[in-house]
């Protein structure tokens, strides 16, 4: 059991960094789909710049200044040229795969994987009792909880959260407050980019301490759906990214021996149902409550 | 259509192409591959040669049936981007009956397993329809996460109950199915599948352009609102679409299965499903523009396969360029004045009107 948490919350922390980085941009009005590529990338630069001059922080600082200036062009795309938002991020992500797989074998030579001289340090290790729980987890982890917190403060207790929500919510009355809104969403989706550097680090230095071909499968597109899950409130989509985190926990544990009591494939299935259920039912209470739907906003304004 | 409006329509795609070239060569270029090299190795991969020539035909035929439904779906506003799942779907329920049928007359288990795999795609797409839009769950998320479960379902099919005991895990396959009733032989060219993609394109396009409900969905895509106040059945035609765009791609699957491939290994064809979304976009959703991105896409794919084989360029050179047209092709090609001075006003992002029309109904 204890190790069953140890290992949700280590695999929940990457969703929770790129969901909270998916929840900026989606406040502004942005559905970010493109949280997938941008942690492949930064798990990519992460890795090969450790790899090549052996420092992990190195790796982190260069892969946060790339998947912001990535996330300044695609909001230069969405915004001067009127690309549809939802193609240009799911085309993101494509392009995350292609060119992390592209720069693997280009520069490394393999199709296989790349070794970090390191991991993240951790802060707790070798605890006793209860406290294992939270044993060998990345300083990222605790950074990603830290996180949750400075994004709740500043999301819901500054102007600057107000503006925001305003700016996704209602743009035209925004403007009409004096809001800038193209500011606020390049803003949003430059801490999206950042948020997903460390995401990809994250997932990349904690437990395998390698980057391999595509190792995000899917997990951006989870934090993305954490940010539905948890109606785009920090704490919400916290929690809904931990739960991910419990079902992929679950899945590696069923792949070490609970095979007989349900095949692994369906143990992983189960986030994914979830996400269609809390869509759905998100949806159906917005409805009934009269509030428009946050993807409504994007589509057509 | 006037030439400077089909002018107009091309030149956004050709130059979303071209720039997404500019930008990939200066990847290779930077990372020490020749350019011209790797031009010269995309021509011969994909129209150097006969073999060539039928490699590009085999990848576009999938391409083309995803493209083509997804182009239905897009164009009634439903943004359906479940193609992959779809086609897993489809290819399973027709190997499935095809490895029932076990090399049995082929004359009825062959039209019985194609019929199994658009209705297994169409009902896997209706999944999402149905939420979408009786209960308003967002197509774009839920046809998402129905192919990250067809994904796992199929490797659970590929690795349990219809495994060949060869390989394991993620690359599983299939039992292979009886050699009779193959429809194609490995390069995945034939004259039934050339027939069979050539009827579902004509039938596209008769019913998109030649038909009432083909009139209906291009109302609807346009503005909801106003075609149920024409008397349209919005439901109906929503309905409709997923399950046409869903069948296409489970026929996509259906002959992949049948035709080049005779088993199913676990996720093949792993991004055939989002380029057949690009394939649709940059045809600008016309079913016989879409033939022509097909091919495209086809024949890059064809290049991307042969210059892995004959080059030490990585396969995945041509999966950036695929990546970077799918990010250029929806801009425009220069933020036009006027647009600017309208954007100022709302300070809106929009979403391109001409080639994806909104599917919100007002509420």
């Amino acid at each position: 059991m204890i190790e069953l948490l140890n290992t949700s919350l280590q695999a929940g922390t990457p969703i929770l960094l790129a969901a909270l980085g998916g929840m900026f941009a989606h406040r502004a009005g942005v559905l970010h789909l493109g949280l997938e590529g941008l942690m492949l990338l930064g798990a990519f630069i992460t890795v090969a710049t450790a790899a090549k001059t052996g420092s992990v922080l190195t790796g982190l600082a260069l892969a946060i200044v790339v998947d912001v200036l990535v996330s300044v062009v695609f909001w230069a795309l969405i915004t001067y040229l009127d690309a549809n938002v939802m193609i240009t991020g799911l085309a993101l992500s494509m392009s995350g795969v292609g060119i992390t797989s592209y720069l693997l074998e280009a520069i490394f030579g393999t199709q296989g994987a790349i070794q970090a001289p390191r991991g993240l340090p951790a802060p707790v290790s070798g605890a006793h009792g209860v406290l294992r729980v939270f044993d060998n987890l990345s300083v990222l982890t605790w950074a990603a909880a830290i996180l949750t917190v400075i994004s709740w403060f500043l999301l819901r207790r500054t102007r600057f959260g107000l503006r925001l929500a305003a700016v996704g919510e209602d743009p035209f009355s925004a403007r009409g407050a004096g809001v800038k809104n193209d500011r606020m969403r390049l803003l949003a989706l430059v801490a999206g980019g950042a948020l997903c550097a460390l995401a990809g680090a994250e997932l990349a230095l904690s437990s395998v301490q390698s980057f391999s071909e595509n190792m995000t499968q899917g997990r951006g597109f989870l934090a993305f759906t954490a940010v539905l899950l948890g109606m785009r409130h920090p704490i919400g989509t916290a929690a809904a990214a931990l739960f991910f985190g419990l079902a992929e926990g679950l899945g590696i544990q069923s792949q070490l021996g609970l095979d007989h009591l349900l095949p692994a494939q369906f143990v992983l299935m189960i986030p994914y149902v979830c996400t269609i259920v809390a869509v759905t039912v998100s949806s159906v209470l917005a409805g009934r409550r009269g509030v428009a739907l946050p993807s409504v906003v994007e589509k057509r304004l | 259509m006037t030439p400077t409006v089909l002018l107009g329509r091309l030149l956004r795609p050709l130059a979303a192409i071209v720039a997404a070239f500019v930008v990939s060569a200066a990847v290779y270029q930077l990372t020490g591959y020749s350019v011209v090299t790797i031009l010269r190795g995309a021509i011969d991969g994909s129209i150097g040669s006969p073999d060539a020539l039928t490699s590009s035909l085999r990848w576009s035929i999938p391409l083309l049936l995803i493209g083509l439904g997804v182009a239905v779906a897009f164009k009634a506003g439903y943004y359906n981007v479940g193609g992959q799942g779809q086609m897993y779907m489809g290819a399973l329920a027709s190997l499935t009956v095809g490895l029932y049928g076990d090399g049995r007359s082929a004359v009825l288990f062959v039209p019985l397993s194609i019929l199994a795999g658009i209705v297994a795609g169409a009902l896997w797409s209706l999944i999402p329809g149905l939420l979408k839009i009786y209960l308003g769950a967002d197509e774009v998320v839920t046809t998402l996460m129905m192919n990250f479960i067809a994904v796992l379902f199929l490797e659970w099919a590929a690795a349990g109950p219809l495994k060949s005991g060869a390989g394991s895990g993620q690359a599983a396959t299939t039992r292979a199915l009886a050699p009779g009733y193959r429809l194609s032989d490995g390069s995945g060219v034939s004259p039934q599948l050339a027939i069979l993609a050539a009827v579902v394109l004509f039938a596209v396009w008769v019913f998109v352009r030649r038909t009432r409900t083909g009139l209906d969905i291009v109302l609807v895509g346009r503005n909801p609102v106003m075609a149920s106040w024409q008397g349209i059945g919005v439901s109906r035609i929503g309905l409709l679409v997923f399950a046409v765009s869903g069948g296409s791609a489970g026929l996509a699957g259906v002959l992949e299965t049948f035709g080049p491939a005779g088993a199913i290994s676990a996720g093949f064809s792993p991004d055939v499903g989002f380029v057949g979304v690009i394939v649709a976009l940059v045809g600008g959703l016309d079913p016989l523009a879409v033939v022509l991105t097909a091919l495209f896409f086809g024949g890059l794919r064809a290049a991307t396969l042969y210059m892995a084989i004959t080059t030490d360029l990585p396969q995945s050179a041509l999966d950036l360029l695929n990546g970077l047209v799918a990010l250029l092709i929806t801009a425009r090609l220069l933020p036009r004045a006027w647009n600017l001075r309208r954007r100022r006003r709302t300070g809106a992002v929009r979403v391109e009107e001409d080639v994806t029309p909104t599917a919100e109904v007002a509420t």
